[in-house]
C-alpha cells in the first residue's frame, strides 16, 4: 500500500501541487523504511505505517517552510555580506525582503504549524535530526 | 490507538491546511522562486569559499534582480563579479549561452559562470547569447527526483553546452581549485536506479555533479555546519556530511545513515 492510501483524505484540503509533493515524500520514507530500520536498529513491524506516513508528510511540509525561510534569510544575509546596500531581490514580479509579505506569509505558516506540532506533543517530528532517530522514537514509544 | 497520530491532531491539521489555504498554495511556486536565488547564492557563496573577491553589480533599489527565464536582457539584472589574482568570473542567473556545437543553438543555463566583459552590462542593439567559449561552467535546479530521465537531460544538456565535461576534460581557463563541474541540484533526492547510472558516469570519467537536497544543504551550510561549499570542486578534497533530511537511495558505504547524497562522477 502507498503513502497516498495509508493518508487517505488526510492532504485533501491542502493545494493539490503541494500534496502530491507530500504524498511523494511519504512514498520515499516508506519504500526507504527497511533500510532505515537497520540502521536505527529496529524491527519495521514496531513502526505503524499509517502514522509514518502522517509524520513524514507533516516533516516535510515543515522542511518545505523551514528551508525556505533559510533560503530567504539566508541567501539575503549571504548577499548583503557582499553589497552592504541590498535589502533583498526581486523574482520576477515577487519581492523578497525580511518584511515582505512572502517572507511574513513563511514565518507565520511555520510558527502555526510549530504550535500544532507543540501542541500535540510531536515537536519530536522535526526537531529529531534524521528519519533513523525519527523511527527509533516511534518504535521505541510503540 | 496511535500514540501520536490521533483524530485530534489529523483535525487540527486538516483545519491548519484549510485556514492557510491560499498561502500554502505559493509555497510549491515559491519553492522554484527561491531555489533559483539560492542556485545563485550558492554559486556566489562557492566561489567566496575559493578565494574570489565578489562584487554585485547592477543591483537597483538596494535589490538583487534574479532572472529566473530565457525571457529578458541581462542588463536588467543584477549579476556578480568575482575576482582572485588573475582569475576573474562573471556569475549570471539564466544566462543564455551558444551551443558548443557551432549550430546556433541557444540554451538558458540556470546560472553561469563567464568571462567577465562578455555579457553586456548596458542595453545594446542586439543581444542574443553568450559565447560558448566564454563558459567556465554552470549549475541547473531542479525541483524534481534525481529519475534516470531527469540524468539523460542533464548530461544532455552538458553534451550540448560544455561536451569536453563528459570526456573528462575542461574549457580552456578553468580553474581545478575553485571552478566547479557542471551542476545539477536538486530539492529532492536521489532515486535508487539513478545510483547505478551515477556510478556508470564515474568509471566512465565524466566530470558533472548532482547536488540533491540543495534546500536542505544551504540552510545547513548557512547555519555554519560546516564551511566548504556544498558544490564538488574536482579531486574530491571536499566531502560534506549528510543533510539532516538524507537521502532516501539506500545505505552509505558506512551505513550510518541513507547513502551521501552529493555525488561527485
Amino acid at each position: 500500500m502507498d503513502a497516498s492510501s495509508r493518508l487517505g483524505s488526510f492532504l485533501e484540503p491542502l493545494p493539490p501541487a503541494l500534496a502530491e509533493q507530500l504524498a511523494d515524500y511519504a512514498d520515499y520514507v516508506l519504500d526507504s523504511l527497511d533500510a532505515i530500520c537497520e540502521r536505527a536498529h529496529v524491527s519495521p513491524s514496531l513502526v505503524d505505517l499509517n502514522d509514518l506516513a502522517v509524520l513524514a508528510a507533516l516533516r516535510r511540509l515543515w522542511s518545505y517552510l523551514e528551508s525556505q525561510r533559510w533560503l530567504l534569510t539566508n541567501s539575503l544575509a549571504g548577499l548583503k555580506t557582499l553589497d552592504s546596500e541590498v535589502s533583498g531581490f526581486t523574482v520576477g514580479d515577487t519581492v523578497f525582503t525580511p518584511s515582505s509579505r512572502p517572507a511574513m506569509e513563511i514565518a507565520d505558516l511555520e510558527s502555526q504549524l510549530r504550535d500544532l506540532l507543540a501542541r500535540h506533543n510531536i515537536e519530536f517530528l522535526v526537531t529529531k535530526a534524521s528519519l533513523t532517530e525519527l523511527i527509533s522514537t516511534l518504535a521505541a514509544d510503540r | 490507538m496511535s500514540k501520536y497520530v490521533d483524530p485530534g491532531l489529523k483535525s487540527a491539521v486538516r483545519d491548519y491546511f484549510k485556514k492557510n489555504y491560499v498561502q500554502l498554495a505559493a509555497v510549491p511556486r515559491r519553492q522554484t522562486q527561491l531555489l533559483e536565488v539560492a542556485a545563485l547564492s550558492l554559486v556566489v557563496e562557492h566561489y567566496r569559499c575559493c578565494g574570489f573577491t565578489i562584487v554585485s553589480r547592477n543591483v537597483r533599489a538596494g535589490r538583487i534582480r534574479v532572472k529566473t527565464g530565457a525571457r529578458g536582457y541581462p542588463w536588467n539584472f543584477s549579476h556578480f563579479l568575482c575576482e582572485r589574482d588573475n582569475d576573474r568570473r562573471e556569475i549570471h542567473s539564466n544566462l543564455s549561452v551558444y551551443s558548443c556545437r557551432d549550430d546556433g543553438g541557444i540554451y538558458c543555463l540556470d546560472v553561469g559562470v563567464v568571462q567577465t566583459g562578455i555579457v553586456p552590462v548596458d542595453k545594446i542593439d542586439e543581444w542574443s547569447a553568450a559565447a560558448n567559449d566564454a563558459l567556465f561552467t554552470f549549475a541547473e535546479v531542479k525541483k524534481l527526483v534525481v529519475y534516470p530521465m531527469l540524468l539523460a537531460h542533464f548530461v544532455g544538456i552538458v553534451h550540448e553546452v560544455k561536451s569536453e565535461f563528459l570526456k573528462g576534460e575542461t574549457p580552456e581557463g578553468f580553474a581545478e581549485d575553485a571552478d566547479f563541474d557542471p551542476a545539477l541540484l536538486t530539492v529532492s533526492g536521489i532515486h535508487g536506479g539513478s545510483n547505478v547510472i551515477l556510478d556508470g558516469f564515474d568509471r566512465r570519467g565524466i566530470r558533472a555533479q548532482v547536488v540533491s537536497y540543495i534546500d536542505v544543504r544551504i540552510r545547513e551550510y548557512l547555519r555554519g555546519e560546516f564551511e566548504v561549499s556544498p558544490l564538488l570542486v574536482h579531486g574530491g578534497a571536499q566531502r560534506l556530511p549528510e543533510p539532516a533530511v538524507p537521502n532516501y537511495a539506500g545505505p552509505s558505504a558506512d551505513g550510518d545513515e541513507p547513502a551521501v547524497e552529493v555525488v561527485e562522477f
